[in-house]
């Protein structure tokens, strides 16, 4: 696996490695891509309309507004601001 | 009484009669898990016990009114990547070390309404992924009575056969997901492992709801009613149609001792009148299909875990990183929070999903499972169930760091997995050095009853005293 | 050398649900950070969509309306990308299955008409607001918006002027408000578009693409096209490069920028959503839903010239507007008096309108109190001279036409004993028509009326005088 697709799937990931565990995960990931090359050998064809059950629209949920959790509980698992959830500035906005 | 190792049938039984009070087999548990966990470490949390106490007492409420289900004050284990409100659920991930959730998984909403009695969360590899399923350990070491767990290519089955216990992977869809932790989502799903088919059956009964939460969730019957899966338990196996793929059997990550097992187990089979059928796996593709299925599998679970794992930034909860940019701050996160597997699957997972790869792995995998879901039509069309190993050699060590030894723990459950059929794993023989060796038995989609009344007849037999 | 811009749309209009489109939280525009959320759409581990019926009905009407194939199969897709305003890092859309696709509609500019080619329309959510003002450091995040019915509306590159483009939203936004659809609230964002532009020399194949995102005015789409336009003639008639480029438009300078090159563009790695199964949608369903489509403005157009005899040109502007040409018919239930009903909104209440003193979209009372007090003053219940007095007692009072007329004494006093003293007296002094009436002349009532009219001229209403004036000849 080249550089550039390591780098490609990195990124992707939001997963970042030092050079050691670069080379450990690039080797890693050569071989599991390897062993699921094997499918590329079976001839058959996928057919989306069958790929999960289906449902009517009958099925769906009905368009019924429920209450929200309060901000506050959905807040519990990190530190708010202004009842927002915090992330570094962005630059692009 | 001895508690160890007790089934619920007979704690029910023992609690409806009052030979036993809720609080008391609590306490029991209690006790156990206080002695046995700091060595075991079969459960990653405990409750505390004024908790499990105020549960059991309403419990006791619910049995002295006659109000008891099948689950009432039974001591469970939960596996923790199922949701439980205002306790801790990590998924035994670092990313969600201090994640306490909001809300209760549909499956817990159920059991804390029948007063079930909770003890703790069980271990469990990183989000579920990994190789070596851990729930049925605290069944196993006695420190609950059954365990709820997950299973996305076979960790019940496999875990209930490490344990010598029986587990049940349902139909995909029978039991609601809501609130389970998604590793992937087309194949996840969740299910018991107890100490025989019956407790499974007893347990499926009370779990197995449906939710409009969970839009692949059928929960009942095509007739809207809920479905009694003990209707079968010691109905024996006499007309029943066995598939035996004895080619597959031959397969090279099969051994000797596996092998005999489960031919023993099939032996057995036919002794109690049911009709074993060779030739369902005559044709090539059939025995062929174990092979394709794993790496399908690898793939199509990989491709959903790398989706399921990317809200995981520790910026709405979970392991919160540093960084000066979002990119640093989410990488930082992730880098700390998921370890060295999950970490694989997801780099592999968007290998497959990129633009160059989508048609050659992941279009193809899901070609291959749609193809394995014909295979098991068509076999179907002439047995009720199959039977095969659930893990195709006892081995206390193998070697994850090379993906093909996936073959040589998942070839076997993976398959019914990837149809999203029901399979039961239970104990069939021990190995030389005796460990358990476990068999797996697939059945046609939705029909658990079945499945269950086939591994209860050969427990019956096999294990009299339970 | 000639330069043609090829222009192609996509726009987004926020469906009119009550809830989100995969979970039960409001779907209202505002409210405080987070308060219209749920683990759900906060993307909480466990969580799972629970798609909205009526969100796929809606886009069924979308696609109806926009003379579109509705697939019979259709499925969700997760579109995967890091964006803190997308907590579950993907967003569930239709790529392959939409619900509608091949459509079109039918514009007209002063250049005539255009039939512009719809690609697809298909089903998603929408991603949160991010608030950046509040700190030099941090940038927040708020999801109320997380999750809400999105439908994305893909045209074929079919315009090559900013004219064309913005008659086309326009009509549009017109449509999806008529159908119920979409409020169209460009302001409140509940209506956005993304323009993607390239120019070339007539014939010759098209060139370097733009795209321009999030415009949420007709205005600002106007602007940018033109910007680009003018962008792009520069650089190519001086010989610079152009980028596949995403750009953004700024109201302040009239221009874009740049926001990133395609070259680094996301590769989406789309899937299949697992979660949530693919729909079949029967016949017989989606013939019902599109049954249920509210009147468009062309069937209107047609009613109010054809039946109610209002002009054209009345009529186009009662259309503008469904919140106009909805007020007018509801009031129409109190008194239905079209003409009449359409020259007093037109007049009197657009006029507040246009002073800025009421808000069509927020109006202080309610179409039945406009019909009654057209009503009231259609039938001398009160002098029609006065209804623009108590229309506009009634948007600074904010009382209903009753109170400002019993407040005001606007109500025409019916003195009842004067009139029937008048009348008395015309009947003494006219002995030989009354006598004429009596025996079946029934043209003489006229006479008696004028008379007893003339009399009471400013003091009692024609239908009081009448009705006294048979009472007592009957008698």
């Amino acid at each position: 696996m080249d550089d550039q697709t390591f780098k490609a799937l990195c990124d992707a990931s939001y997963l970042s490695f030092n050079a050691e565990e670069k080379e450990e995960f690039t080797r890693n990931l050569e071989s599991i891509i390897d062993f699921a090359s094997t499918v590329k050998q079976y001839d058959c064809a996928y057919d989306e309309t069958e790929d999960m059950e289906y449902v009517s629209l009958s099925d769906l949920r009905e368009d019924v507004m429920l209450d929200s959790y309060p901000p506050e509980k959905l807040l519990e698992n990190t530190e708010p601001f202004l009842n927002c959830y915090v992330i570094p500035k962005l630059m692009d906005n | 009484m001895e508690l160890m190792n007790q089934t619920v049938k007979n704690l029910r039984q023992s609690l409806d009669r009052r030979e036993i009070s809720a609080r008391e087999l609590a306490l029991e548990y209690l006790d156990l898990i206080g002695e046995l966990n700091p060595a075991l470490q079969a459960l990653a949390g405990v409750y505390d016990e004024g908790e499990v106490l105020a549960c059991a007492e309403n419990a006791q409420k619910l049995i002295d009114k006659g109000n008891a289900s099948a689950l009432t004050g039974i001591p469970a284990a939960i596996s923790d990547n199922i949701l439980t409100s205002g306790r801790a659920t990590s998924c035994a991930s670092k990313m969600l070390e201090n994640f306490i959730p909001p809300f209760d998984a549909d499956v817990i909403e159920t059991l804390k309404e029948t007063e079930c009695v909770i003890l703790g969360k069980t271990v469990m590899d990183e989000f579920g992924i990994g190789h070596s399923p851990k729930s049925g350990a605290a069944v196993g070491a006695g420190l609950a009575v059954f365990a709820l767990g997950t299973d996305t290519g076979g960790a019940l089955g496999q875990s209930a056969a490490f344990n010598g216990l029986t587990g049940l992977r349902p139909t995909y869809g029978r039991v609601s997901r809501f609130g389970l932790a998604s590793f992937a989502s087309s194949l996840d799903q969740i299910g018991p492992i107890a100490q025989t088919a019956e407790d499974c059956a007893m347990i499926l009964n009370v779990i197995s709801n449906p939710d409009k939460r969970d839009a692949v969730c059928f929960g009942r019957n095509n007739r809207g009613q809920a479905e009694d899966f003990t209707a079968k338990i010691g109905a024996g196996v006499k007309g029943l149609k066995i598939a035996v793929p004895e080619q597959f059997l031959n397969h090279q990550t099969i051994s000797e001792q596996t092998k005999n097992a489960v031919l023993d187990a099939a032996k057995e089979f036919e002794n109690q009148g049911a009709v074993l059928i060779n030739s369902a796996f005559e044709r090539a593709s059939k025995t062929e299909m174990f092979d394709y299925a794993v790496p399908a599998y690898y793939i199509i679970s990989s491709a959903e875990a790398s989706s399921n794992l990317s809200r995981y930034d520790g910026v709405n909860y979970g392991l919160r990183g540093v960084g000066e940019t979002y990119y640093e701050q989410i990488a930082d996160s992730r880098g700390r929070g998921f370890g060295d597997e999950v970490k694989r699957r997801i780099l592999f997972g968007n290998f497959v999903l990129s633009d160059n790869n989508y048609n050659n792995y992941f279009k193809k995998a899901l070609a291959l499972r749609q193809k394995i879901k014909a295979e098991y039509d068509e076999i179907f069309k002439t047995v009720d169930i199959i039977l095969t190993p659930t893990l195709p050699k006892i081995s206390e060590t193998f070697d994850y760091s090379d993906p093909a030894s996936m073959y040589h723990t998942d070839i076997c459950t993976i398959p019914p997995a990837l149809a999203g059929l029901p399979s039961a794993s239970t104990t069939c023989g021990y190995t030389t050095c005796g460990l358990p060796i476990g068999m797996t038995l697939t059945g046609k989609k939705s029909d658990e009853q079945t499945v269950l009344q086939v591994a209860d007849c050969f427990e019956r037999i096999f294990n009299p005293d339970l | 050398m000639k330069l043609i811009p090829t222009i192609g749309l996509e726009i987004h209009a926020e469906l009119m649900t009550n809830s989100k489109v995969f979970c039960s939280c409001s779907a209202a525009y505002g409210g405080g950070p987070n308060s219209r959320c749920c683990p759900g759409c906060s993307a909480f581990p466990g969580t799972l969509p629970a798609l909205n019926k009526k969100a796929v009905e809606l886009i069924i009407k979308a696609g109806a309306v926009m003379n579109c194939e509705i697939s019979r199969f259709t499925r969700w897709d997760r579109k995967n990308y890091f964006y803190p305003d997308l907590p579950r890092a993907y967003q569930i859309s239709q790529l392959f299955r939409p619900v509608c696709k091949n459509g079109y509609v039918d514009i007209e500019t002063p250049q005539g008409k255009t039939r512009i080619k719809i690609t697809q329309i298909h089903l998603e959510e929408d991603a949160g607001k991010l608030i950046h003002d509040r700190s030099p450091k941090y940038s927040l995040a708020d999801y109320n918006r997380s999750g809400m019915a999105l439908i994305e509306i893909v045209t074929a590159p079919d315009f090559h002027s900013a004219e064309e483009a913005c008659a086309f939203v326009e009509k549009i936004r017109n449509m999806l408000r008529y159908a119920d659809i979409c409020d169209g609230r460009m302001e409140q964002g509940s209506l956005r578009c993304d323009v993607n532009i390239s120019l070339a020399p007539e014939g010759a194949p098209l060139g370097v693409r733009a795209e321009i995102k999030n415009l949420n005015s007709i205005r600002s789409i106007s602007r940018a096209i033109e910007y680009e336009i003018y962008r792009h003639t520069q650089a190519i008639n001086n010989n610079q490069p152009l980028y596949q480029q995403t750009r953004r438009f700024s109201d302040a300078t009239g221009e874009t920028e740049a926001l990133r090159d395609k070259e680094n563009a996301h590769d989406y790695r789309y899937l299949p959503d697992p979660n949530i199964p693919p729909i079949v949608l029967a016949e017989s369903e989606i013939e019902a839903i599109i049954a249920a489509i509210p009147e468009m403005p062309e069937k209107r157009f047609a009613r109010y010239t054809e039946e109610m005899g209002i002009t054209k040109s009345d009529a186009e502007i009662l259309l503008e507007s469904k919140t106009l040409s909805d007020l007018f018919e509801n009031a129409l239930k109190e008194y239905d008096n079209p003409k009449s009903m359409c020259a007093f909104i037109l007049t009197e209440l657009l006029r507040r309108v246009n002073l800025g003193e009421i808000e069509l979209e927020n109006l202080p009372f309610s179409a039945s109190d406009i019909g009654r007090l057209v009503k009231y003053g259609y039938t001398d219940k009160i002098s029609r001279g006065d209804m623009k007095e108590i229309l506009r007692g009634m948007i600074e009072k904010n009382k209903t036409p009753e109170e400002i007329c019993d407040d005001g004494g606007y109500w025409i006093k019916e003195d009842l004993s004067l009139v029937e003293s008048v009348i008395d007296e015309v009947i003494k002094n006219n002995p030989n028509p009354v006598a004429q009436y009596k025996n079946g002349e029934q043209k003489v009532f006229g006479f008696l009326m004028g008379q007893a009219s003339k009399a009471l001229k400013g003091k009692a209403t024609p239908v009081a005088i009448k009705e006294m004036l048979e009472s007592k000849l009957k008698g």
